[in-house]
């Protein structure tokens, strides 16, 4: 068990991950994570609201584009074997997520509307919207860790609580 | 002289799908047609190589009855096709569609140097088999594209973002999505209609294919979408407005 794990390329994106985020992992009771890019100062505001663990990936080089963290994702997420991975659904968000997708080689609900954990089953249930808006498609997941990205602005951003506590660990830089 | 890949998916024309009156969906009277998007990545690869020269393979993974998007990808321009084609396939998920695509590109259509997909498939939209490919074949991929260039054993590419657009390049092969504003997909004439035929099409069936991977996502349900009105009316005074406005933030619609 190593938790829920949220990636968003911005604060404001990472706020509102944290929000479902935090409802899923209290329902399960296990603990929250977030990946954190640019200003390492930002981690005490993910914590207060809700994360248990910043994980930290260190500026990209000059060049390097987001891509570059696919493999500083994918590789922690091997180690460490989440329950589940949530993105933001921005445009750059859903290639990561596929893309991370294809290399954990697990399913990943794009679009996801509705998220929720299972206490009986012990598994997510997502829904998404089809056939250009005319469907809701509902999805399980059948491979740890499950994925899915959330279009902004589906779930409320998450409240800061004072006194939280976590911890902030560095990875490695992005190969280049 | 570029070997272009363009991969299709022929989908339900959901502009056919009704709502039952339990709210599920009725495909009864459903036509097909070639994914919207992958109209536009298929119009680019054949764009590219008009100017270029080269060819342009098609590819598809569906069921058997999916002759005609085949017929339709090669009126489009392309010089032939890989149909790959199985009953079962109707119900592939993205992660298995990458697998039997990339297993196909690997082994079967010989070298190429780029590979084009649609953003997404205009009636699951998960836009995941592009990338998945991409991940899968071990080549670089941009996702998103509005503006694509080949030449000099390298594909630049403007990729759009929220932030902006972003210029930028890789080595070849790699693979890239298309935006639908890239180009606007020819309509093919009689005569393309007439050539198609005499086109070649490779048709791979699933007992010549790699084990087809399990599914990593269940489809657990599929219903129509509800609508459901407020039913709130809203007067003109600056009041009115403001408990407008406050509605929609309430609602998440303004922040």
């Amino acid at each position: 068990m190593a938790g829920v794990w949220v990636f968003a390329e911005n604060m404001e994106l990472t706020l509102e991950l944290l929000g479902i985020g935090r409802t899923l992992a209290t329902e399960m009771g296990t603990t929250l994570t977030a990946f954190l890019m640019g200003d390492r100062e930002q981690a005490k505001d993910y914590i207060s609201h809700g994360a248990n663990e910043v994980l930290f990936i260190p500026p990209l080089q000059e060049g390097q584009s987001l891509d570059a963290c696919i493999p500083v994702i994918a590789g922690e997420a091997t180690k460490a074997d989440p329950d589940i991975l949530l993105f933001a659904a921005t445009l750059r968000g859903r290639d990561l997520a596929a893309r991370i997708a294809a290399k954990l080689d697990t399913g990943f609900c794009s679009g996801c509307v509705a998220l929720r954990f299972d206490k009986a089953s012990k598994s997510f249930e997502a829904e998404r919207l089809a056939y250009g808006g005319a469907a809701v498609q509902k999805v399980a997941f059948t491979r740890r860790p499950a994925m899915a990205s959330i279009p902004p602005r589906t779930f409320e951003p998450a409240k800061e609580e004072s006194g939280r506590e976590g911890q902030v660990r560095d990875l490695p830089a992005a190969p280049p | 002289m570029a070997t272009i890949i363009a991969c299709f998916k022929w989908v339900v024309d959901e502009a056919y799908i009704r709502r039952g009156s339990s709210g599920q969906l009725d495909f009864s009277a459903v036509d097909y047609k070639i994914s919207d998007y992958d109209r536009n990545a298929i119009e680019e690869a054949v764009r590219l190589k008009d100017a270029a020269g080269g060819s342009v393979i098609a590819v598809t993974v569906g069921v058997p009855e999916a002759t005609k998007g085949v017929k339709d990808a090669l009126s489009r321009g392309t010089d032939q096709c890989y149909f790959i084609a199985d009953p079962s396939f109707r119900d592939l998920e993205p992660s298995q569609t990458a697998k039997v695509l990339a297993d196909v590109i690997r082994n079967r259509t010989g070298s190429f140097d780029l590979i084009l997909c649609g953003e997404g498939s205009s009636d699951l939209y998960a836009q995941q088999v592009g990338p998945r490919l991409a991940e899968n074949i071990g080549i670089p991929c941009f996702s998103f594209v509005q503006k694509v260039t080949v030449g000099d054993g390298k594909v630049t590419a403007e990729r759009r973002t929220e932030e902006g657009v972003e210029i930028v390049e890789a080595p070849l092969p790699a693979l890239v999505t298309v935006l639908p504003d890239i180009n606007i997909p020819r309509i093919p004439g009689v005569k393309d209609t007439l050539m198609a035929s005499k086109k070649p099409v490779v048709t791979v069936k699933k007992e010549e294919l790699s084990k087809i991977p399990d599914p990593t996502l269940r489809t657990v349900g599929l219903a129509a979408v509800r609508m459901e009105r407020a039913c709130e009316k809203f007067g003109v005074d600056a009041a009115e407005i403001r408990r407008f406005v406050d509605g929609l933030k309430k609602r998440g619609v303004l922040r």
